[in-house]
């Protein structure tokens, strides 16, 4: 055995992985060679020296080191189970709040659009304060809602509407631009009175405008509310045209049939389940019983009253027609020629006033659209914390 | 309470019956960690995230091999990464010197006559000469030699066929000599 080969087999031998004969072998090489000899020795010695070396005791506050790390593991698988419901949970807000947000947008559609009905009313009828509940009613309830242009359609239809016996709710708009405001006002009012309606509620206000000569000019205009039996309401219609140059002129028909019979039905009801009611209360023996049926009859009495009250508003609203009017006064056409100036004047401030009014309904608009995102955008920021939160955590 | 208990109920997550388990194996885990480290602290940071660990993975545990040796694989694993993660701030142990070179080196030593050396002298170095060990001698020497685990169970722990750890051991033995010679004679000259 050659020394080489004594080096490369001490291992196994201290290990006692030879075989009997290797044993003998290196055994015998190391007896005889000095060098090997020692060689050996000192590799036992440092074996040796490695089997004894001590071990060190744990640190203090070990075990109390791993138990607080141990907790704080559990805490944190716990809460990774929870991190993985409220995962599924936030998905959900993500769902219903995309949802409601293209609700909301459907809606905010359909009310944009009533807003720009009334708009195209407003700027034809100038200042006119209109009630855009009704308009924006009328389409958000979808009920059948027409707007006819031409008389001889509404005819026709209101023709058919009463041989159908129909619950309409008719109204009409007209804006008029007239020379002489009383006189035009009085004759109106006459034919009103004539024809068994009655004005409702008049505005009469002036503005002034001043002429190319300096000089002002008062402008009589007056809002005008007109109530009228329903079979004259066409009759007048025409009659208030007749009166001077019709600016604009709306006719709209709320169809609500399907209301009032509701309404009636709801109520036919209720009077049959309180007469039930009256009958248990005539058999009710005890006071506790009587109170109870009492009060019973006193809701549905008043829910009654309450759909009475809806019912004679329709009969009064079905049976009187609205005519709102607006009456305005013109300056006759030669003034008009003289006062280019000012008329340029007044466009200009008008215009002025106009874009100063858009800048208004911008911020407005700015305003409102902050509003409408704040809620989703509140929702949206807690998620994108949730977010990166979690992501933190991940990447730790 | 039976090891086999112990393991049941930890891997449902029990602390208290974990924390028994461990307790038999953590100070053998430690001197693992401070031979391969060696510093103690280091030591015990590396022993509790290990315990940590084998606390996280205790639910995959087959028990194909014996509780202690899976638990001193992960050690010694942590140790490992421990120690690659802060190679530029641990500069005691020689860096990769490739086998190849290691294999030159020992014939080298024994052309130049040896002294008997004195126990005593062996065990004055031997600390600073584990840790001037290559990574992968260091850990067998450990495991073989001080703390006595079979070629098998270390070949189970760190995942490599007996032969692997069989030359290792060899190779890390050798190398280690050669540094112990070397510190005796710097010093006595």
């Amino acid at each position: 055995m050659t020394c080489e080969k004594v080096l490369e087999l001490i291992s196994d031998y201290m290990d006692g992985m030879l075989s009997k004969e290797e044993k003998k072998v290196f055994e015998k090489h190391v007896n005889e060679c000095d060098e090997c000899s020692i060689y050996f020795q000192n590799y036992k010695l440092m074996i040796d020296s490695l089997n004894e070396i001590e071990e060190v005791d744990v640190p203090e506050g070990f075990n109390e080191q791993l138990h607080d790390k141990l907790l704080k593991e559990n805490t944190r698988t716990k809460r990774r189970t929870t991190k993985k419901y409220f995962s599924v949970a936030a998905a959900v807000v993500i769902l219903i709040g995309a949802i409601s947000a293209m609700d909301h947008l459907t809606v905010k559609e359909g009310y944009d659009l009533g807003i720009a009905q009334e708009q195209s009313e407003i700027s034809g009828l100038g200042s006119e304060q209109i009630g855009p509940s009704i308009e924006n009613n009328n389409l958000l309830d979808k009920n059948i809602e027409s707007q006819y242009e031409t008389e001889t359609r509404i005819e026709d239809t209101v023709d058919e509407v009463v041989a159908g016996n129909m619950k309409i709710i008719k109204q009409g708009k007209i804006t008029l631009e007239v020379d002489a405001f009383d006189l035009a006002y009085g004759n109106i009012i006459r034919k009103v009175e004539n024809s068994n309606g009655y004005v409702e509620n008049s505005n009469i206000y002036t503005r002034g405008t001043y002429n190319n000569s300096n000089e002002m000019n008062q402008l009589k205009t007056g809002e005008i509310k007109i109530r009228i039996p329903e079979d004259q309401f066409l009759n007048i219609f025409r009659e208030v045209k007749g009166q001077g140059e019709v600016v604009e002129e709306i006719i709209t028909g709320e169809n609500a049939t399907q209301k009032y019979h509701d309404t009636e039905n709801e109520m036919l009801n209720l009077t049959l389940q309180e007469d039930r009611l009256r009958d248990i209360l005539d058999q009710a023996e005890t006071v506790d019983d009587i109170l109870k049926i009492e009060k019973e009859l006193t809701r549905i009495r008043g829910k009654i009253n309450e759909l009475t009250l809806e019912l004679k508003h329709y009969d009064k609203e079905i049976s009187f027609s609205t005519i709102r009017l607006i009456l305005q006064v013109v300056e006759s056409d030669e003034v008009q020629v003289l006062s280019t100036q000012s008329s340029t004047m007044s466009r200009a401030k008008e215009n002025f006033l106009n874009s100063i009014n858009s800048i208004i309904s911008f911020g407005e608009s700015l305003l409102l659209g902050f509003f409408t995102i704040l809620p989703l955008g509140i929702i949206m920021g807690i998620i994108a914390i949730l977010v990166y939160m979690v992501y933190k955590r991940n990447k730790k | 309470m039976e090891e086999k208990e112990l393991i049941k109920k930890s891997k449902s997550g029990d602390i208290k019956s974990f924390e028994a388990l461990v307790g038999i194996y953590q100070k053998k885990a430690l001197n693992i960690a401070y031979r391969m480290l060696g510093n103690i602290e280091d030591a015990n940071d590396v022993t509790q995230e290990a315990l940590i660990k084998a606390y996280k993975a205790i639910p995959k545990f087959k028990e194909e091999s014996s509780f202690s040796t899976w638990l001193y694989s992960i050690v010694t694993n942590t140790g490992v990464d421990y120690l690659r993660k802060n190679k530029n701030k641990n500069v005691v142990y020689l860096d990769k010197r490739d086998e190849n070179q290691m294999q030159r080196e020992v014939p080298d030593n024994t052309n130049t006559p040896e002294n008997v050396l004195e126990k005593k002298e062996i065990k004055q170095h031997i600390h600073s000469a584990i840790n001037e060990l290559a990574l992968d001698h260091r850990t067998v020497i450990i495991l073989r030699d001080i703390k006595g685990f079979s070629y098998k169970e270390i070949a189970t722990m760190l995942k490599c066929s007996e032969g692997t750890v069989k030359s290792r051991i060899s190779r890390g033995r050798a190398h280690l000599k050669t540094i112990i010679n070397r510190k005796v004679v710097f010093k006595t000259n």
